[in-house]
């Protein structure tokens, strides 16, 4: 008796899932009319207010490029891709440029839409930059926050529930066979059910990355656009993936497969090509975010990225070949390459190679992985290249500007690094008179200086 | 038989209350240079990075930000650091402070982003292994004297902390199917770096599990300032060093 009624309960336990899980997992296909006849809730109002935390607080911490003309620019294509569209209801479309090397964009509900500079690094014409606000803007358009917010939520809960129900199945030796079977049954069943609904929040997820992607795709050529950059964009995110070994994973990652994406954007060209598209020279962008550039370069060198600083500088010095700061930019990341070489070798690119970098990433600090790399030949002769490259850059600089403070403290660097310390002090001492006193690094530099002097006399007197 | 009722009662009551307060202290570690504690390297002067504190809350419903009470408590965090350092006699400046040589503060904000920056970076490395401190193993280089605070300041400190506030609902399931997701726990990381060389000499984790309530969210200073004044004695920090020394 006791045993029926046990598995009575269950039963209504069970069939009480089987008719919520089905519900929560077929949302995904009312995407469209959930954002038409969207209300907003107490919990989307949490969520709009969680958005406009968000945005205070990195406005706050500084991590918001402020830039004038980088701002212009990314209002005016901005504008011109959200132009005739009804704006929601609480929406105030903002436009912002968020320090930060990894390679993504987003948008809040509340209409914030940030790029990072390392998108901005990565992308070539202005047509790429307005494919990221298309489909960014898109997901403000159809809600998507919101929406995924609520659907999370009602996932969470019915897994909770799952899980609630799998620990009290029978399955102890209390009960007889058939109950202890039907316990199991009711295990497994609850672990499926909760696999199916962690993979519809990811399939959920992908449906609205095609649907902002679509509505990325529609904008871009209502803007005069031309829709291949769409892209043009995934195939850099591709391409640019194995420069670096990326500890957490970049937004785009997360997203549909790549190459998939690709597909539907050549598709969607290939029957909507603009009649007469905006002029898109790659000259006209780069000089436009060129702030965010240089930016990410320093951004880079601070976080382990050298080979994506040494690319990302290249790219200003091949624009714009008589600018000081872009060389002296340069110089700076083939000086911190040190003993690694510019681009990655076949072998790092593979799986295995690959694995190794992420191990060496999380065990060794900067200094321990030099040093390994220097035990090789190969880490030698990478080290002689780039402070050799580094050398000449900044002496190219100070030919045509000796008194270009910044180019002297790198060359002082290089020295110091090469062991050349009485030409370093010099340098040193070249930035001190130049900056008198006025640079943020004039104390740094005092203590260097004395350090390489002190060296210098030591050296000397050994000799 | 009543007595045998009454005295099992209380054996199960006492055992409850060892359980809340066991899981409401908070324990600690952390690890140092020897030159702190041998008081080769003294510290009188720190300069405040400006803290991270990260709060959210998990439901029934799944997580939820806190960002507005992440915002307090940071505030609450970076107070109640400095508070017990000045009590401690260390004289405090922040990173933020303008500076002498007409740095902007955007300038100032710059170098702090690029610190964070790097102090992330060898994160990964520190919290794997933090006994290799005592070897000067990790250092943010020589940057960091580029604040202006560093002019002065003996040391740079970073103050962390993350805080999961876990619902009554969730918390009552967690009881139910076991793991962990019975407690609301926080931790207080407090690193501190050479201001001069960059050097990291001290990393101290200071850990808080609640069954009941979120004490770490309102009464922090009653969570974590014993622990703290536990951690700067051992440091030997300001007024401690003196105190040993008699």
């Amino acid at each position: 008796m006791r045993e029926r009624l046990a598995c009575l309960k269950y039963a209504a336990l069970a069939s009480v899932l089987i008719v919520t899980i089905p519900g929560v997992v077929t949302s995904a296909q009312e995407l469209d009319k959930a954002a038409v006849d969207f209300h907003f809730t107490d919990v989307d109002n949490q969520v709009f207010q969680d958005s406009r935390a968000i945005d205070q607080q990195y406005l706050k911490k500084g991590l918001v490029l402020q830039d004038p003309q980088l701002q212009t620019y990314l209002d005016s294509i901005g504008k011109r891709i959200i132009a005739n569209r009804p704006i929601p209801a609480q929406v105030e479309f903002k436009f912002m440029v968020l320090r930060d090397p990894m390679v993504q964009a987003f948008a809040l509900p509340n209409g914030s839409v940030y790029v990072t500079t390392g998108l901005l690094s990565l992308l070539e014409h202005e047509s790429q930059l307005a494919a990221v606000l298309g489909h960014e803007t898109a997901h403000v358009f159809e809600r998507h926050g919101y929406l995924q917010n609520r659907s999370v939520r009602k996932k969470a809960l019915t897994l909770n529930i799952l899980q609630i129900v799998a620990s009290a199945a029978p399955t102890g030796g209390n009960f007889s066979q058939g109950v202890q079977l039907f316990g199991a049954a009711l295990q497994l069943g609850t672990a499926v059910g909760g696999e199916i609904i962690v993979a519809s929040i990811f399939g959920y997820s992908r449906e609205m990355e095609h649907q902002a992607d679509s509505d990325g795709l529609i904008a871009l050529s209502n803007a005069a656009y031309d829709p291949t950059a769409m892209a043009r964009s995934f195939e850099l995110l591709d391409e640019d993936s194995s420069l670096e070994y990326e500890p957490i994973q970049g937004f785009y990652r997360d997203h549909p497969k790549l190459t998939d994406r690709r597909a539907f954007a050549l598709q969607y060209a290939s029957t909507h090509s603009a009649e007469k598209p905006l002029p898109d020279d790659q000259k006209t962008y780069t000089e436009n975010v060129s702030a965010a550039i240089s930016a990410e370069i320093q951004l880079d060198l601070s976080s382990r990225r050298e080979r994506t600083a040494v690319d990302r500088s290249f790219k200003l010095v091949g624009m714009f070949p008589d600018n000081p700061k872009y060389k002296v930019l340069l110089a700076d990341s083939y000086r911190s390459l040190g003993a690694k070489a510019k681009l990655p070798s076949p072998d790092e690119r593979s799986k295995h190679g690959q694995a190794e970098h992420r191990k060496e990433y999380f065990s060794m600090t900067p200094e321990e992985e030099q040093k390994r790399l220097l035990q090789k030949p190969e880490g030698l002769a990478s080290l002689r290249d780039n402070e050799a490259t580094a050398e000449q850059l900044y002496k190219s600089v100070l030919q045509s500007n000796p008194d270009y403070a910044d180019a002297h403290r790198g060359l002082g660097f290089l020295y110091e690094q090469e062991s050349k310390y009485s030409e370093a002090a010099t340098e040193y001492r070249s930035y001190l008179s130049t900056v008198a006193g006025t640079s943020m690094d004039h104390l740094r530099i005092e203590r260097r200086l004395a350090a390489v002097q002190k060296l210098s006399g030591a050296s000397l007197q050994s000799h | 038989m009543k007595t045998l009722r009454l005295r099992l009662l209380a054996i199960l009551g006492a055992a409850g209350l060892l359980t809340v307060h066991a899981l409401a202290t908070t324990p600690s570690w952390s690890f140092e240079n020897p030159k702190i504690t041998s008081g080769e390297f003294q510290i009188r002067n720190a300069c405040m990075m400006p803290a991270e504190g990260k709060l959210s809350r998990v439901t029934m419903k799944g997580g939820q930000g806190m960002s507005t009470e992440s915002d307090n408590w940071t505030t609450t965090l970076q107070n109640m650091v400095e508070a017990h350092l000045k009590t401690a006699g260390v004289q405090i400046q922040g990173a933020n402070d303008p500076a002498a040589n007409g740095a902007s503060d955007e300038e100032i904000r710059q170098v702090i982003l690029q610190l964070n920056q790097k102090y992330m970076d060898i994160a990964n490395q520190l919290n794997r292994h933090p006994k290799d401190i005592k070897k000067s193993r990790f250092t943010l280089g020589d940057s960091a004297a580029l604040l202006p605070c560093s002019a002065k300041a003996d040391v740079l400190v970073f103050v962390e902390g993350e805080g999961q506030v876990t619902s009554g609902g969730k918390k009552a399931m967690g009881m139910l199917v076991g793991g962990k997701s019975n407690v609301s726990e926080a931790t207080l990381i407090l690193t501190m770096a050479d201001a001069k060389t960059g050097e990291i000499l001290a990393f101290a984790r200071l850990t808080n599990a609640e069954s009941f309530g979120e004490k770490f969210v309102n009464q922090t200073e009653g969570v974590y300032g014993k622990a703290l004044d536990r951690q700067f004695s051992r440091l030997r920090i300001g007024t401690y060093l003196d105190k040993k020394k008699h």
